[in-house]
């Protein structure tokens, strides 16, 4: 044994292999260090000019990075190895080793990790090392390699090289980053010439159990793409060999991190066994629930984070006729199931009830949260501020003033000194500070808050200036983060308490903006949910079908779909003055026979350029032209909606990850790695993809929940899809081959290639008519592409000639289909729907 | 007859310089993307036997045999500017035989091996692989297509002309050509026109590109690209002009203030982006004229005094002009004022907020109408196919981009006419 340094001999050892260009991701982990790390207080630049670009303005340096900046020029930093081994990871479903996550405030995060690298024979070997944080690298005790560019979320490079030992050589690595919100938190070490990685395997534990693991957690997904009851069943690809002890959890919300978990379980996966039941999910609410899992031999132990999504009806109830009555409806639902968030406490106050331990606890919870100066307490802060100002006298008085307090202590812009990393810079959060200043300044106008040291009245003067930049902006410019599930939600914050509480002007104002996003919604719900292209887009709204943030504006506007807990914004809807036109129903449920048509444009400098085909049955909405080749952020660009089932719903994309169940942005289903060239006529849009030379993931691929469909086919190159009687067909320049094992299963389908070229068509049914008279119509339909040229040609009897240039974009029957009305408001027309026979 | 000094065959009458032969022995064979539509036009040599500083280029060079021999190749253009001056270096032993090839590839000086520590070799003459549209070297095709990171598609599509006119050179740092906002902007538009999808086969360049010392190459360079930027508005078709309104498209006629007992404005608010956007025309070399109706002391108050008025290279007023518009005495003024012969009237640009107007004269005298529908002071309704607008904007940051996409599609008759969405 090499005692000295701790070695465990080669026979101890799993050992994996990396192959020249493969990355190490056998790693012991030690468990998490996480350390507040705010820096020191400052006035920030106040860089906003309200131009925002992918929805956000430039950020600049915090104090804490500042901080962290100055602390590294002068540290050393000792090798440890006395830590504790909490868990494995290992090869299979990302490339990196990743930790990213999401914390609210400045905090300094470290990873202690530990490997043994084999190489062929002793020698120097060249390693390329990726991180945004800061790495640290011991081979057999020595410092090799320190590599701390700690950018945030900004990938750097370098290559590196490791004097490894024919028979092992022990690396040690301290991974860091420092945590300003969202964090893309990992390591990617890649070999550049052969090795092998060994893993001890711990006591209790064989090197077949490491194996087994390393299975599980890959291929671990729901067996359903949503549930609706009971329990949830997992599945995997392989039988465990051994008994597996499995331990699943689901966290509060992401601005609840701190409260304890939704649930809890321990499961026993027995030898031969495939599949585990996880009870009790009934304890949670209807949500899409984010799921951490523990899979356990004996001292092995690895993580995995997936999600699923719980819907206990599939069919939404009959809603009340009118929209007053609509929202007494919400008012009552949030404050009977609403998350416990500040708008549960809104929606129990402005629903009559008195100031109970509930609502005081929720409270509470809100102060600490704005106390703190967590990111994302303005979003937080606007709704206290509502029910200080309507329901403040049925708060106990102690706790009036502590709100007050809370109000007065508050930091509500940049110009006001801060050491935290609340998050000022993108469009909701401009808007949610300003709405802050401003109506903290009006409830409390001879107050003094003391962070800016000014009068209430003073800071509702400065909030009406900053207020009228961001409308004027939004006016002319509409919002970057277009039809965004996660994001109009919080524009509805700020909006809808502007409506409420302000006077005059920016009452008006704000009024039109309501009904310029409603609008946009009613045009892209359809069945009660609301989908389409989106600005910013995440896997956690994407696969949610109804239980969005979003979706309940809908339903208490229109008259159709679900409520759910969601409470960050509809309690305000429904307890306020706002009503949005009556005339969106229309677009909302669309006649029979009938289908719209809409086109218009958002973001600064016509960011994006969106084309919409909506019938009863069924929606394809896109966001065309713009960026192509570019790697992609959060834009999900193509999307196909069915009235049929909450969850039918269909996309393409290039994969931004390697992990199906990854948080990267892009991930693998929201965004995009490499932007594709996009054009949309009528009922069809077209995809190019060119993924570069050598890209990271080389395939793309289409998201079709299996279990969300009535019929799925794949025949002939044509992914058909029906729900209810909408379909959608789908084919692309390379063979569509399903996935079958992993977390793709039963909802991912795939065209290799790094030029590929993708057609979406959708349409109606007659009665009576299934899949086979979609394909019957398709046996006349012809996508051609040319990788050469790449340029893809849709042609369809009776239809004109689509071609998509992958330069000059789409032309229909030979004639550019240019944008000549570039207009905020959707220009919607109306055209006859013929179904198929 | 005067003798433009651009023109590659000046170059190539040049005298037989010193190692001329020496430098056509070991002449690089550039292979290029069947689709590249910039090729390599000239190569300036310097023979070094000693160490030494390189003259067109950053790096120090030092032999490893007898000599090395540089090349500095001329491309007029890269797929995001104009201006390319790429580089190999031959090493050469005692012998004759070639023992080492570098070449430069993106900034770097990069050694070619593709196997034996050479790149593939045509007798004593390297072959290089070059970068579909930037012209960076690789000794072989797979390894440009196997290099991490290289988004050579997205430069030679979405990111074609991204930088104009290149400046960032030892010709231009020095004075020896300079480029205005709207070189660059016809620069980054050529480019565009050129953007293309690379094949990644490739083939050796034409074999008739000039060789000449470098110091000959130098002295060329600089009328070379005052030639390039000469010819490029005949060459490129483009927006020769662009007029613009006043009221509702600059200024908020909701804020104006009137001289009392007259109809001279003396005072009003710029609409939200007026500055941006005109600010944003003039970095892309804009020509601007004022098209505008009512008294001159109106407009030379309400720019004036948000120091615009200045920005206008013409002002063209109904005040003085005695006619309104749609008059085309308004819009054939503006074309003189500019010097602008009217049958290259469809090659400008009105905009404004008044569909009888604005829209409707410039539609009656072939100029494009871009209608900004921001207030509700006037109608938005077309009262007949004359006010019908080009294109239609709601608000002034859509221009720029707007624009944009007017002039790449200008002159390309091959990709169809404008069609009206929805």
């Amino acid at each position: 044994m090499r005692a000295t340094t701790g070695i465990p001999m080669a026979d101890e050892m799993t050992l994996f292999a990396v192959g020249a260009g493969a990355t190490v991701t056998a790693w012991a982990l030690s468990a998490l260090i996480t350390r507040y790390y705010p820096g020191e207080p400052a006035l920030a630049e106040d860089r906003v000019n309200y131009r925002f670009i992918n929805g956000f303005v430039d950020v600049g340096d915090l104090p804490c990075r500042i901080a962290l900046w100055s602390e590294i020029e002068t540290r050393k930093v000792e090798l440890k190895n006395d830590w504790t081994v909490e868990s494995f990871n290992l090869p299979g479903f990302n490339r990196r080793l990743d930790f990213s996550g999401f914390w609210h405030r400045p905090t300094r995060l470290a990873r202690w990790c530990r490997t043994t690298l084999v190489p062929p024979e002793t020698g120097d070997y060249a390693f390329r090392l990726a991180t945004c944080g800061g790495v640290h690298i011991w081979v057999d005790g020595v410092l090799a390699a320190r590599f701390e560019p700690f950018r945030r979320n900004a990938e750097q490079q370098t290559d590196i090289v490791l004097p490894l030992r024919a028979g092992g050589s022990e690396i040690v690595m301290l991974s860091e980053d420092l945590a300003e919100r969202d964090t893309n938190w990992y390591v990617e070490l890649t070999a550049l010439s052969p090795v092998h990685a060994g893993l001890p395997v711990p006591g209790g534990a064989s090197e077949a159990d490491m194996a087994t693991l390393m299975t599980l957690a890959t291929s671990v997904r729901p067996e359903r793409e949503f549930q609706t009851s009971g329990s949830l069943r997992l599945v995997f690809d392989e039988p465990a060999t051994k008994h597996v002890r499995i331990v699943g959890r689901v966290q509060q919300s992401v601005h609840m991190r701190d409260k304890p978990p939704l649930y809890s379980v321990e499961a026993l996966l027995l030898p031969g066994q495939s599949a585990v039941m996880l009870e009790g999910i009934d304890a949670l609410p209807d949500g899409y629930h984010p799921l951490d899992l523990t899979f356990e031999i004996g001292g092995a132990r690895v993580e995995r984070h997936i999600g699923f999504a719980l819907l206990r009806e599939l069919a939404p109830r009959v809603r009340p006729e009118t929209l007053d009555e609509r929202k007494a409806e919400a008012l009552a639902y949030a404050a009977a199931h609403g998350e416990l968030r500040v708008g549960r406490a809104l929606a129990a106050l402005a629903g009559g009830q008195p100031c109970d331990g509930t609502i005081e606890a929720i409270i509470l919870d809100t102060l600490a949260m704005i106390d703190e100066r967590r990111d994302c307490s303005d979003f937080v802060m606007v709704p206290l501020l509502w029910l200080y100002g309507a329901n403040g006298d049925a708060l106990p008085q102690s706790l009036a003033e502590r709100v007050r307090k809370s109000i007065l202590g508050y930091r509500y812009w940049v110009d006001e000194p801060g050491n935290d990393v609340m998050w000022f810079w993108s469009e909701n959060h401009v808007l949610c500070f300003h709405v802050s200043q401003y109506l903290a300044g009006r409830l409390l106008p001879d107050a003094h808050f003391s962070a800016s040291g000014r009068t209430g009245r003073e800071q509702m003067a400065v909030a009406a200036a900053r207020l009228d930049k961001w409308l004027t902006s939004v006016e002319s410019h509409g919002l970057a983060e277009w039809n965004s599930a996660a994001y109009y939600p919080i524009d509805f914050i700020g909006l809808l308490a502007l409506f409420q509480w302000a006077e005059g002007n920016i009452k008006s104002r704000s009024g039109k903006l309501l009904d310029r996003l409603f609008t946009m919604i009613a045009l892209h719900t359809l069945g009660g949910v609301s989908a389409g292209t989106q600005g910013r887009a995440y896997d956690k709204e994407l696969r949610a079908g109804p239980l969005t943030e979003l979706a309940p504006f809908a339903t208490v506007a229109f008259g159709e779909g679900w409520l759910n807990d969601g409470v960050a914004a509809l309690p305000m809807f429904a307890a306020g003055d706002y009503a949005p036109p009556a005339q969106l129903s229309r677009h909302a449920v669309p006649p029979a026979g009938k289908a719209f048509l809409a086109h218009y444009v958002q973001g600064y400098e016509t960011a994006a350029r969106l084309a919409l085909y909506k019938s009863a049955a069924v929606q394809l909405s896109a966001s065309v032209e713009g960026g192509a080749g570019k790697k992609g952020h959060q834009q999900h660009l193509v999307d196909v909606r069915f009235a049929g089932h909450p969850f039918a719903r269909a996309w393409v994309n290039h994969p931004g990850e390697d992990d199906p169940w990854g948080h990267q942005r892009p991930s693998y289903w929201a965004g995009n790695g490499v932007m594709p060239r996009v054009g949309q006529h009528h009922d069809t849009a077209l995809l190019l993809f060119d993924l570069g030379t050598s890209p990271r993931v080389d395939f793309t691929h289409a998201y079709t929940p299996v279990d969300a469909f009535d019929e799925l086919r794949l025949e002939n190159n044509w992914l058909v899809l029906r729900s209810g009687s909408g379909f959608a067909a789908l084919t692309a320049s390379a063979p569509i081959t399903p996935v079958t094992e992993g977390p793709g299963a039963r909802c991912e389908f795939r065209a290799h290639g790094k030029r590929t070229a993708w057609a979406v068509l959708v349409g109606e049914l007659a009665p009576r008519a299934g899949l086979n008279t979609v394909f019957h119509m398709l046996e006349n339909v012809a996508l051609t592409h040319s990788p050469e040229t790449h340029r893809a040609e849709l042609t369809r009897p009776d239809r004109p000639r689509l071609v998509l240039d992958y330069i000059q974009g789409l032309s229909v029957d030979g004639q550019s289909k240019d944008w000549t009305q570039l207009t905020l408001d959707p220009l919607v027309t109306e055209i006859g729907v013929s179904p198929l026979h | 007859m005067s003798v433009n000094p651009g023109l590659i065959e000046r170059l190539r009458e040049r005298g037989e310089a010193p190692d001329v032969t020496l430098a056509r022995t070991y002449m690089p064979i550039l292979q290029l993307d069947e689709n590249e539509p910039y090729p390599p036009l000239a190569m300036g040599y310097s023979v070094f036997r000693a160490p030494g500083q390189s003259p067109s280029s950053k790096f120090q060079i030092s032999p490893r045999g007898a000599m090395t021999i540089e090349y500095a190749v001329w491309y007029d253009w890269d797929i995001q500017h104009l201006f390319d001056l790429e580089h190999v270096w031959v090493h050469v032993d005692g012998d004759g035989q070639v023992i080492g090839v570098e070449a430069s590839c993106h900034g770097n000086r990069v050694e070619m091996i593709a196997g034996d520590g050479l790149p593939q070799m045509a007798g004593t003459r390297p072959m290089l692989i070059s970068e579909p549209g930037k012209h960076a070297h690789w000794a072989s095709a797979d390894i440009l297509r196997d290099h991490p990171g290289a988004e050579v598609g997205a430069m030679c599509g979405e990111l074609a002309g991204r930088d104009g006119v290149h400046l960032g050179n030892r010709f231009a740092e020095s004075g020896a050509f300079t480029a205005t906002p709207a070189d660059h902007r016809l620069a980054r538009l050529k480019n565009r026109r050129d953007a293309f999808v690379p094949s990644f086969e490739f083939s050796p360049a034409a074999d008739d590109i000039a060789l000449v010392s470098w110091p000959e190459l130098a002295a060329w360079i600089p009328a070379r690209v005052r030639h390039l930027l000469a010819t490029l508005p005949d060459a490129v078709p483009h927006i020769r002009a662009v007029f613009l309104d006043c009221g509702d498209t600059l200024v908020d006629e909701g804020t104006e203030v009137k001289l009392p007992g007259s109809e001279i404005v003396v005072a009003g608010d710029l609409i939200d982006g007026a500055r941006d956007v005109l600010d944003a025309l003039a970095a892309r070399g804009y020509r601007l004229a004022l098209v505008a109706d009512g008294p001159r002391e109106t407009f030379e108050n309400l720019l004036g005094k948000h120091g615009l008025w200045e920005r206008f290279e013409a002002h063209v007023i109904s005040g003085e002009i005695g006619e309104l518009k749609p008059s085309p005495k308004m819009f054939s003024s503006a074309l003189d004022r500019l010097g602008i012969d009217p049958t290259n009237a469809g090659s400008t640009v009105m905009v404004g907020n008044n569909l009888s107007r604005d829209i409707r004269g410039a539609n009656d005298f072939g100029i494009m109408s871009v209608f900004f529908k921001w207030s509700d002071r006037r109608t938005h309704l077309a009262q007949n196919p004359a006010e019908t607008p080009g294109h239609t904007i709601t608000a002034l940051d859509q221009l720029p981009p707007l624009l944009d996409m007017i002039e790449q599609r200008l002159g390309a008759s091959d990709r169809g006419r404008m069609e009206a969405v929805a």
